[in-house]
């Protein structure tokens, strides 16, 4: 909660980040957690600044 | 200020002969009229060396650590904001109280050095600290400089003149009135847009050298292995580019984020000034907000929010 408000202070879209607690036992809530944050990021543009390379 | 010398040199000289201490470390003369050096007082007769002034602004605790796994004990002498460093060490478990023996002075606030430099226009000049201003001293002439334009930045929001640990303290206590906003500047780039934000930030770490003085002057980073020091695996690219200079600020500030004691000292080292303090900040800020922490280090125990798990915790993530 406070890394995403500092990523929020730097520029970077809050939105990018996100944690669950999942046990190794619920892999169904794992695919769904993922898919709701892969369909939150279609929405956002590519960030320059959180890739690899320069 | 020339009588806290002189109590600190008696101090010194006292500890060190009486054998109660084997090392002080303090201030003393640097090569230009501007700084201030660390010493390292190791016999009596070399108190003389020390000195107390309105340049003063290293935060000395750090050099503790280098001596804390020797036998006896070392001296060092602490302001307001420094001491804060030492609860913080004896909190993180780096520190014993009986190693160190603390100098703690009250201290009305510093002189920015660079200000004073251009003040003066010539390279022999000395400061003394007095109730209304800073006087600069040079071989036939002084000049008084008003108090609060020449205040160095980081003591304008001062939170503890007065130390918040020490064993003896020097100088006449000061009145600790109300600290003003610490949070001004942060509330100012939280104002702006996220693109606004992106760009302030990114035309500041672009500056970044990865010189690492922040990392190496914080009284926070106690790590013995770094992990911007490992090569494998090499968690942020040491390479100097707009990508990794963020991601090794944001990491920086969340390693120390709950122990960083808004001492200041990151933001006086760095070399490209970058205002790593207003980072550090908003960490502090949010603390606040969140679990109503106060500054950490303010206090010995005190509580630590991000170490401890409380039902009340805010959860927006279960």
């Amino acid at each position: 909660m406070l890394f995403q408000r500092l990523l929020e202070y730097v520029g970077v879209a809050p939105e990018r980040l996100q944690v669950r607690w999942i046990s190794g036992s619920e892999g169904q809530k794992f695919a769904a957690a993922v898919g709701e944050l892969a369909a939150r990021l279609q929405n956002l543009k590519p960030d320059a600044r959180l890739r690899d390379e320069p | 200020m020339k009588e806290i010398t002189l109590n600190l040199r008696a101090r010194a000289m006292e500890l060190l002969a009486g054998g109660r201490v084997d090392l002080v470390i303090g201030y003393g003369t640097g090569s230009l009229p501007e700084f201030v050096r660390p010493v390292f007082v190791d016999r009596p007769e070399r108190a003389e060396e020390l000195i107390f002034n309105p340049l003063c602004a290293q935060n000395l605790t750090k050099y503790i650590l280098d001596y804390r796994d020797q036998p006896g004990r070392v001296a060092v002498v602490v302001k307001g904001c420094d001491s804060r460093s030492i609860n913080q060490m004896m909190a993180d478990g780096q520190l014993d109280r009986e190693k160190v023996f603390l100098l703690g002075i009250n201290c009305p606030g510093l002189a920015d050095p660079v200000l004073l430099s251009v003040a003066a226009g010539r390279r022999d000049w000395q400061v003394e600290a007095e109730p209304e201003g800073f006087r600069l001293r040079w071989p036939g002439g002084e000049r008084l400089l008003p108090r609060d334009e020449f205040l160095m930045y980081r003591c304008r929001t001062c939170e503890h003149h007065n130390p918040v640990v020490s064993d003896v303290l020097l100088g006449d206590p000061i009145l600790q009135g109300e600290t003003p906003d610490r949070f001004a500047e942060v509330r100012r780039i939280e104002s702006l847009t996220p693109e606004e934000r992106a760009a302030y930030w990114d035309a500041l770490f672009a500056r970044c050298l990865r010189c690492y003085a922040c990392r190496n002057a914080c009284p926070a980073c106690t790590c013995r292995e770094c992990i911007f020091d490992r090569p494998e695996p090499e968690w942020v690219a040491r390479v100097v580019a707009p990508q990794s200079n963020l991601a090794y600020h944001l990491v920086r500030a969340m390693h120390v984020a709950g122990r960083c004691v808004d001492c200041g000292e990151c933001d006086r080292v760095c070399p490209v000034a970058i205002p790593l303090r207003e980072i550090n900040r908003k960490i502090l800020k949010e603390l606040a907000v969140l679990f109503g922490a106060p500054t950490p280090g303010t206090s010995h125990p005190a509580p630590e929010p991000l170490a401890t798990f409380a039902v009340t915790d805010p959860e927006v993530w279960l």
